[in-house]
């Protein structure tokens, strides 16, 4: 018993002691964010905004740190009609830009913006709209609440070289708007995807968290099957950091979908990248969110779509794979090279763990809801 | 038996003022009004209740909704997000956003609620809550004042910038412009007094534009601030110009949020602007299509609006539109009448500036002139560009 409960008491002396050492630099006032362009979640219940116009990410602490070990679904169904309420306007007058859970508490964080969503299209994102200036936090039980950003324990670190403002790409949006596409943070690393003002614009960076000194990228190259060509100015639209094999590489897909993998080791080593493309998942559509999941005792990854259902891929296959894809599509060709599966789960945007048993998705209804819903990982 | 008496008091009081007549729930639509775009609600001059109440108290019981398609779902819907302020005998709701005009809001006070709260009983006879709907006129538009552009908008200024415009959408409150505009460099320390602002603020009329100048002693190489401090800006590294929103328009409101502008500083600009390397795209005869003049850099925004002009064939100045294009590298004109086929002239004053307020005639930071500019012979203060309103593009 005695043994125990030292245990338990250097277990959490040493948890407390994480969380100082990670938030010894943080200081508390207003957090300067511009545009919550994404979210992703670090250590300890720190939540990391990307911050395109800015050019910069926040570690914000939440102080939302009380353990939640259920592994219960919840949900909010209608989630835009209760935004809506919530901020005085009409449904089609809210946008949700990214969503991420918190890992410890459970609860769900939202970038959001009052902004006309008429404007969304299949090839229109919520950061080609409007900026995201509103964080909300979504509790368990479904109530709303928001994130008051004048007055949080914080630090920033600048994105090194990201893109200057001014210039369109093809979607007509400007192309500052995609100087941070995606964000994750893994084993005291911040990897951060989007745009630089380097000859070969698409860009991979890696900040040490805490933030100092030692930033780091390298300019991305991918062969894109569908184009038949390489390609260095589109960004990673989504990324995940991934074991396979005992090695470290950050998993990552593009618009018109090649799946594609990038050794961790090289970022920042190499000047430029030439990733490797592992698969073609089919033109016409931009990923939004890559996790990895257990599933019945495996590791699985699920990737959400703009226009296909969720796609799932076994690691086993991307060990598997050991060339990367160098020929074009084939006359009639859609999807080639890693096997994956189409799942029967439509309609999804914005992914993310919720905990051991689930998957928390926002999905858009049969009925034209929107629902943040819990997608059982047995099923999965 | 105090605190018997006390509730006693507490119970009947109230009940007075609201048997009589229920409160009146409105929008503060006067502008000039500190409150404006808050729901107010004026409790009966004969109730007392607001004497007993704190904010805190009516804040769980009063809940704004904006009216949505399908009515039997508020009770699943959330409250907007807001405030509830207590000034005299006012109530005040101030939403977090703002409220959006011509769109209906339910406003709801659940009377009954706040007493209960309290410990007080509430007659069973007597309606346990108030609601309105309140629609906010199309012709109100609440929006908090906000900064709606900085001029020079490129990115990119020079290491001997002069000056800067503020453009607010509302007019704001003079002698505070020190306290809420700063400079921050590359380690988000703030700039030392890099403005004149303490000494005088330019406004224009409206008190809509503000002209922020840098300290021009510390810009003027070999001047005493210039030597004991630096220059304000330093080229090659990146400063952060934050507009804070706590500073106050004219009614009193702060403004909607933070102005960031992100500025990287190059060399300092030592050239005068040179009309002759302008190039000119001329308009189509029969049009009022622009008449387009193209500098080599950007130029100051404020003088572009007054010192260019266009002048026709009879010496008469044309009635027209201008504007600026590609952050301030471009003039645009309008005319009102369509062009005729023929010459024409842009007229542009000497006092024309760059961003380093060098004009046409000298550079702003010049050493001491050795006669060698004489002004005297001088016969007109502008130079003049010919052009042809034509289908042909034509330099100078």
């Amino acid at each position: 018993m005695f043994t125990l409960t030292v245990l338990i008491l250097s277990v959490c002396t040493l948890l407390a002691s994480n969380y100082e050492a990670l938030t010894k630099d943080f200081v508390r006032g207003k957090a300067a964010v511009q545009s919550m362009s994404v979210l992703a979640f670090g250590p300890e219940g720190i939540l990391f905004v990307g911050d395109s116009k800015s050019g910069k990410i926040f570690a914000l602490d939440l102080e939302d740190r009380q353990e939640n070990t259920a592994t219960e679904a919840i949900g909010v169904e209608d989630i835009e009609s209760k935004l809506a309420s919530l901020l005085g306007t009409d449904p089609n007058g809210v946008i949700i830009h990214d969503m991420a859970v918190n890992p410890i508490s459970q609860n769900v964080y939202l970038a959001v913006s009052r902004a006309d969503a008429n404007q969304l299209g299949f090839w229109k994102l919520p950061n080609d709209i409007t900026d995201a200036s509103i964080l909300l936090r979504v509790k368990a039980d479904g109530s709303m609440e928001e994130v008051n950003l004048d007055n949080i324990s914080h630090s920033a670190a600048v994105v090194p070289n990201v893109i200057d403002e001014g210039e369109q790409n093809w979607r007509k949006s400007d192309l500052r708007t995609e100087a941070i596409t995606d964000i994750a943070y893994d084993d005291g690393k911040l990897y951060i995807a989007g745009l630089s003002n380097e000859e070969f614009a698409s860009a991979l960076r890696v900040l040490p968290f805490p933030f100092k000194d030692g930033g780091t990228y390298s300019t991305i190259e991918v062969y894109h099957v569908a184009h038949g060509k390489s390609e260095t100015e589109a960004p990673i639209r989504t990324l995940l950091p991934y074991e396979i094999d005992g090695k470290k590489y950050i998993l990552a897909s593009y618009t018109c979908t090649p799946f594609v993998s990038i050794p961790v080791e090289s970022i920042g080593k190499e000047k430029h990248i030439v990733s490797k493309t592992l698969g073609e998942f089919g033109f016409g559509n931009m990923p939004i969110d890559i996790v990895g999941y257990t599933a019945r005792g495996k590791g699985a990854i699920m990737m959400s779509n703009s226009s296909k259902a969720l796609i799932r891929i076994d690691p086993a296959d991307i060990s598997k794979q050991k060339k990367g894809l160098t020929e074009p599509l084939k006359e009639g060709q859609y999807t080639v090279g890693l096997p994956h599966n189409v799942w029967s789960v439509v309609g999804v945007t914005q992914l993310d763990n919720l905990n051991d048993d689930y998957l928390l998705a926002l999905q858009r209804m049969p009925n034209g809801h929107l629902n943040l819903r819990a997608l059982p990982t047995k099923w999965l | 038996m105090a605190s018997k008496v006390s509730l006693i008091s507490l119970c009947l009081l109230p009940m007075l003022g609201f048997a009589q007549q229920a409160p009146l729930i409105r929008l503060v639509e006067e502008p000039d009004d500190p409150h404006f775009g808050a729901i107010a609600i004026d409790f009966p001059s004969t109730s007392k209740v607001w004497q007993d109440f704190s904010a805190k108290d009516w804040e769980h019981v009063l809940k704004v909704y904006p009216v949505q398609k399908d009515s039997t779902r508020y009770g699943e819907l959330p409250s907007m997000l807001g405030e509830v302020a207590l000034d005299t005998a006012v109530l005040y709701f101030v939403p977090r956003f703002p409220l959006i005009k011509g769109k209906e809001y339910l406003v709801v006070l659940e009377v009954k609620k706040a007493f209960e709260e309290k410990g007080v009983d509430w007659p069973k006879d007597r309606q346990s809550h108030f609601r309105k709907t309140i629609q906010v006129p199309a012709s109100v538009q609440i929006v908090p004042t906000f900064v709606e552009n900085v001029y020079p908008s490129t990115p990119l200024w020079s290491a001997n910038q002069l000056k800067f415009y503020i453009y607010f959408s509302a007019p704001m409150r003079f002698g505070e412009a020190s306290k809420y505009i700063h400079l921050l460099d590359e380690n988000g320390q703030q700039v030392a007094d890099p403005f004149l602002l303490a000494v005088q603020e330019l406004w224009d009329k409206e008190r809509k534009r503000l002209t922020v100048w840098f300290d021009p002693g510390r810009i003027k190489r070999g001047l005493i601030p210039n030597i004991e401090k630096g220059p304000p800006l330093q080229a090659g590294k990146e400063y952060q110009l934050i507009i804070r929103k706590e500073w106050e328009d004219q009614r009193g409101q702060p403004l909607q949020e933070d102005y960031t502008k992100i500025i990287q500083v190059g060399a300092a600009d030592r050239q005068k602007p040179r009309p002759e390397d302008w190039l000119i795209v001329p308009p189509k005869p029969g049009t009022t299509g622009p008449v387009r003049v193209l500098f080599t850099e950007p130029m100051d925004h404020g003088l572009l609006h007054s010192a260019i002009a266009v002048v026709d064939e009879n010496e008469q100045i044309l009635k027209g539109e201008t504007s600026t294009k590609e952050k301030e590298q471009e003039w645009w004109f309008h005319p009102v009448h369509a062009w005729t086929a023929g010459n024409y002239r842009i007229r542009v004053s000497y006092d024309l500036e760059d961003l380093a307020g060098n004009n046409l005639r000298r550079l702003f930071d010049a050493d001491v002139e050795i006669g060698g500019e004489n002004r005297s012979v001088e016969v007109r203060p502008y130079v003049e560009l010919l052009f042809w309103a034509s289908q042909k593009e034509t330099k100078k």
